[in-house]
């Protein structure tokens, strides 16, 4: 009887031992996504192509969309869209919320992103002012360990604030 | 970033419709050059997202929510919608409503399959006239698919214009 109590606190134990290391890893992964969705939004801001050329994956057929058009490659969104906005625009606010981070495969090796978006800003040759809202859907596959974004997808409208609901 | 433009449509939907056009039939026409544009279409997730493609566009209501996942979420011209359910009662019927009255050509597509997941990417062009309003556009999808079961379902779809 006691060898059997024991060998069914041990399989418990090593279970919850189990479930608890594979939580930790996705959080630390959860983490990893996230920081690099921020690096983006510095990058963005900033019209800084660095955080592109570190955590986008570049291959043949690597398709970014975003407002009706996309860049085909890394060098075209980071050449003709992420540098070129840091003159086109006096500023750029970017913002990404309700993060949702999700982990798929046996390896749990592909995950997808989704956030709500708002972008503001302001076009220097024009001096128009835009405040949009939408979605954004990021997808990455870690490969050699790293975590890298081999999709995204972004749209948005002109931001219409919530009516409040009145009683 | 500055891109962005204000989808118009009560759809906005930029859904890439094939058409007629058979399975059978892609292989032959995506032959020289446009291979590079169509790729992993005829894999079983490929076949999945045309069917889904075909389904909106002849209107056939069960075949697009049977490959829909449950708690499918799509994001569609600003607003999202959260299960399958959600979609099939609301935005669906309009969506094929408006694809019935629109002409779609592909421009590219790629299905890429990672284990039990794969992601469609696609664009298309989509011309044509809806309730007196002439429309003509570039419109770009994304689709990730999950097996479940033995079976790709559809968990996520993002359209924009």
């Amino acid at each position: 009887m006691i060898k059997y109590i024991t060998a069914v606190l041990v399989l418990t134990l090593s279970f919850m031992s189990f479930a608890h290391s594979d939580e930790q890893h996705n959080d630390k992964d959860k983490q990893v996504i996230i920081d690099i969705i921020s690096s983006i939004k510095y990058g963005w801001e900033n019209g800084d192509g660095t955080p592109f050329r570190k955590n986008f994956l570049d291959f043949k057929g690597a398709r970014y969309i975003e407002g009706g058009g996309q860049n085909a490659g890394l060098d075209s969104l980071v050449e003709h869209h992420v540098e070129p906005e840091k003159d086109a625009l006096e500023y750029l606010k970017l913002d990404f919320s309700n993060i949702e981070i999700h982990f798929e495969g046996k390896n749990k090796s592909f995950a997808w992103a989704i956030a709500d978006t708002r972008v503001k800003g302001k076009v220097n040759k024009s001096g128009r002012e835009f405040d949009k809202s939408g979605y954004q859907t990021f997808l990455f596959r870690k490969i050699d360990g790293f975590w890298k974004l081999v999709h995204s997808h972004s749209s948005s409208r002109d931001y219409k604030p919530k009516k409040e609901h009145k009683h | 970033m500055i891109k962005i433009k204000i989808p118009m449509l009560i759809i906005s939907l930029v859904v890439v419709f094939w058409g007629n056009v058979s399975i059978a039939q892609e292989s032959e026409h995506h032959s020289g050059q446009k291979n590079e544009m169509f790729i992993g279409v005829d894999s079983p997730a490929g076949k999945v997202v045309m069917q889904f493609h075909l389904a909106l566009k002849t209107g056939d209501k069960t075949t697009a929510r049977k490959l829909l996942a449950d708690d499918v979420l799509i994001f569609e011209g600003g607003r999202a919608e959260r299960s399958a359910d959600e979609y099939a009662h609301h935005h669906m019927l309009s969506d094929m409503k408006y694809l019935a009255a629109m002409k779609s050509e592909p421009l590219e597509h790629n299905v890429k399959i990672m284990g039990n997941s794969a992601v469609s990417m696609s664009r298309s062009k989509t011309v044509g006239t809806y309730k007196g309003k002439e429309r003509k556009y570039e419109g770009m999808e994304t689709i990730v698919l999950e097996k479940k079961q033995g079976e790709w379902k559809i968990v996520r779809i993002h359209w924009s214009n």
